[in-house]
């Protein structure tokens, strides 16, 4: 084996690798598998996750973080595709579901005290009555979706535990791995879906200021040297006067894609993201919904620009189409690569007029400069005129030229 | 004085070596591209009654009242039609070029609702008052400037006939290529800002109705360029002459050039003043 040849098997080892990350917090390898023994049976297939309907795929991105609403479930399911049913009619299976470490699955995780190995029913966590297990369900090959309470993927609660504070911003990644058992709890077949959930936001960004233009606003933030994790910053605006209306045309905020998740109303928005990372997909809030009249939240509907690159060495961005002198509050967000947004700190600015040379020369009409036959108003002349000119020209002299013969 | 006499005879002595007796192609155009600073005294316009909105706009905040901006680069191309060629060469042709500067535009006060004005300081440079009554109030350049940018944009454009003093160097080998351009110039100007490619006055029509104009317009004059260019082909004359029996190429030139420029509307009202006196250099290719 040539040394060529070694390096392009460790590349291909390490390109399909069994974790891919994706983008908004999740990594996974698109899918688990089912292995063991149900009723002296021997049961495989694989399970993947799904998101508002859609199965997650190792080429699409989804939505996990701090961003989930108050750590309550929003439609993320673990989806199982079975080769084969677990057993026939008449054959009595139980049926569970733990999420936690890895090993969950096996008797000493899920009675050690203090393991990460909690089992979800229909009120674990709170208010969970959306989950349902049936093992019948197993006796087929159809898909069966199981819902994921976003609680237990972003926080297992610690085998033993009485009470537990759900908080989703558990201050960074971690693994874990939702996993139904099938049979009986000394030797269960499993089916395992592991899943990482990143759950801390990126270095808030400084606001340093919020300059005044005629109709617009300038902000300008920084970030300390050194700082990462800072995929992308967003801009945010509403106007004091009417906060909880938009400040943005409908035709900017429909085509311009919010780049992080939010959560409002106890709702979640995840960012719209597909392959291409459009807004096709895009959720949100509705524009009839007000609750934003208090505390200036990290909402979609108030975006007021384009998302900016992390590394582009201007931080600043200039936000048009506001009404001079209205006060607006601006804010940015620092968006990391899951999604997860963390906003600085809220500055007031307010638009001015601005006058630059001719205001002045031009108290009236009569006083404007003019052009050659043409008044102020008139049009430019066009310098591609005069280009194209010279170009055929150009051509013209070429042509006469001859060559002289040797 | 003994020196320039060695100098001359050996320019003399290389061009009989230099100088084959290969004929050269027929030359009928010449493409300059030439770069240059440039400023434009549109606070000399015929009409301003004193007033200095150029400078106090893109002037130096440390400097006096109405001084002159810095200037800016100014890039050019000319195009010549080489119709004559005896006891020199004779040409016409076009110009073109492009110049930008911007500067922080002056915001409105919202206490005062005024502007700044800039006000001679009594010492040789400027200051920046609010006209507040009923005493001005003295504020800082930064205290006036908003964060949107006044950008002026000018494309000068001439039409010149130009004549070329090139027998030193076809006859005598000598590379030295004195020249004299002069020309009816015509210099596009506009304003923009941060908001708009061509920014809008607002201003008020003869009965007194608010109006909005583009901020674009033109002023005529005339150029003349007396200029100085060597000719770089001498440098290696039988690899020039190749390249002129293969592409056509008779003459490289390496020329500096005087930029005199009096482009004011020949001096009447409404025409900003866009005349310079500056030089340029650039390289010239003859065809």
């Amino acid at each position: 084996m040539t040394r060529w040849t070694k390096q392009l098997l460790v590349f291909a080892l390490v390109a399909s690798g069994p974790q891919r990350a994706l983008a908004d917090g999740t990594t996974t390898t698109g899918s688990g598998t089912c292995s063991g023994m149900v009723n002296s049976k021997a049961i495989s297939g694989k399970t993947m996750l799904s998101l508002g309907g859609e199965l997650v795929t190792q080429n699409q991105g989804v939505v996990f973080g701090r961003a989930e609403c108050e750590c309550r479930s929003r439609d993320i399911k673990m989806r199982v595709l079975l080769d084969q049913p677990v057993a026939q009619d008449g054959q009595q299976f139980s049926s569970s579901m733990y999420v936690g470490q890895d090993n969950c699955s096996e008797q000493t995780p899920r009675t050690t005290s203090g393991a990460l190995c909690e089992q979800i029913t229909a009120t674990n966590p709170q208010d969970n009555g959306g989950f349902s297990l049936e093992p019948n369900a197993f006796r087929s090959v159809s898909p069966i979706d199981i819902v994921l309470p976003a609680e237990a993927l972003t926080k297992p609660k610690p085998v033993g535990s009485t009470s537990w504070d759900y908080k989703c911003d558990t201050g960074g990644p971690q693994n874990v791995t939702a996993q139904v058992l099938l049979g009986p709890d000394s030797g269960p077949a499993t089916c395992k879906l592991p899943l990482s959930v990143n759950t801390q936001g990126p270095t808030a960004p400084s606001l340093d200021a919020v300059g005044s233009g005629s109709g617009a606003l300038t902000a300008r933030w920084s970030v300390q040297t050194g700082t990462s994790g800072i995929q992308y910053y967003q801009v945010l605006c509403r106007s004091v006067k009417a906060p909880t209306v938009p400040v943005m045309s409908e035709e900017f905020r429909s085509s311009t894609p919010y780049f992080f998740s939010a959560c409002i109303d106890g709702k979640l928005y995840r960012r719209p993201l597909n392959a291409s990372n459009t807004n096709t997909t895009e959720d949100r809030p509705g524009r009839g919904e007000t609750s934003v009249a208090g505390k200036f939240l990290v909402d979609p509907r108030f975006i007021c620009s384009e998302r900016i690159t992390a590394t582009t060495t201007d931080l600043s961005a200039r936000i048009s189409g506001l009404n001079n002198g209205e006060d607006y509050e601006v804010m940015v967000v620092s968006i990391d690569n899951y999604g997860n947004a963390s906003p600085s700190a809220v500055m007031i600015g307010t638009p001015q007029p601005t006058k630059g040379v001719l205001d002045d020369i031009c108290q009236q009409e009569a006083d404007c400069p003019a052009g050659f036959g043409c008044s102020a108003s008139g049009r430019l002349p066009a310098p591609s005129l005069l280009l194209s000119l010279s170009a055929g020209g150009l051509i013209l002299g070429l042509l006469r030229r001859r060559k002289v013969s040797r | 004085m003994k020196a320039f006499w060695a100098v001359a005879a050996s320019l003399v002595a290389w061009s009989s070596v230099a100088h084959a007796d290969v004929q050269s192609s027929p030359q009928h155009v010449m493409f300059e591209v030439k770069f240059g600073p440039y400023v434009p005294h549109i606070d000399r316009s015929v009409g301003l009654g004193g007033k200095t909105p150029f400078s106090d706009v893109f002037g130096d905040p440390s400097s006096g009242i109405g001084s002159t901006p810095a200037w800016g680069l100014l890039g050019q191309g000319e195009l010549d039609y080489q119709f004559f060629h005896g006891f020199g060469v004779l040409g016409v042709g076009l110009s073109a070029g492009y110049h930008s500067r911007t500067a922080k535009s002056f915001v409105l006060d919202p206490k005062s609702q005024k502007y700044c004005q800039v006000q001679d300081d009594g010492s040789g440079g400027r200051s920046y008052v609010l006209p507040t009554k009923p005493d001005p109030t003295k504020v800082t350049y930064n205290d006036c400037i908003s964060d949107d940018e006044d950008k002026l944009n000018v494309v000068p454009m001439s039409l010149l006939l130009s004549y070329r003093f090139d027998v030193l160097d076809r006859r005598f080998g000598i590379p030295i290529i004195p020249y004299v351009k002069v020309g009816l110039a015509y210099y596009a100007w506009w304003f923009g800002n941060s908001s708009s490619y061509v920014s809008t006055v607002n201003t008020t029509d003869s009965n007194g109705q608010p109006k909005a104009l583009d901020a674009s317009g033109g002023s005529l004059g005339l150029v003349v360029h007396p200029g100085l260019a060597l000719n770089l082909s001498a440098l290696d004359p039988s690899a020039a002459r190749a390249i002129d029996q293969e592409v056509g190429l008779n003459r490289v030139t390496l020329f500096v050039e005087l930029n005199y420029s009096w482009v004011n509307g020949f001096g009447r009202a409404r025409n900003l003043d866009l005349s310079d006196t500056s030089l340029s250099a650039g390289l010239g290719f003859e065809f």
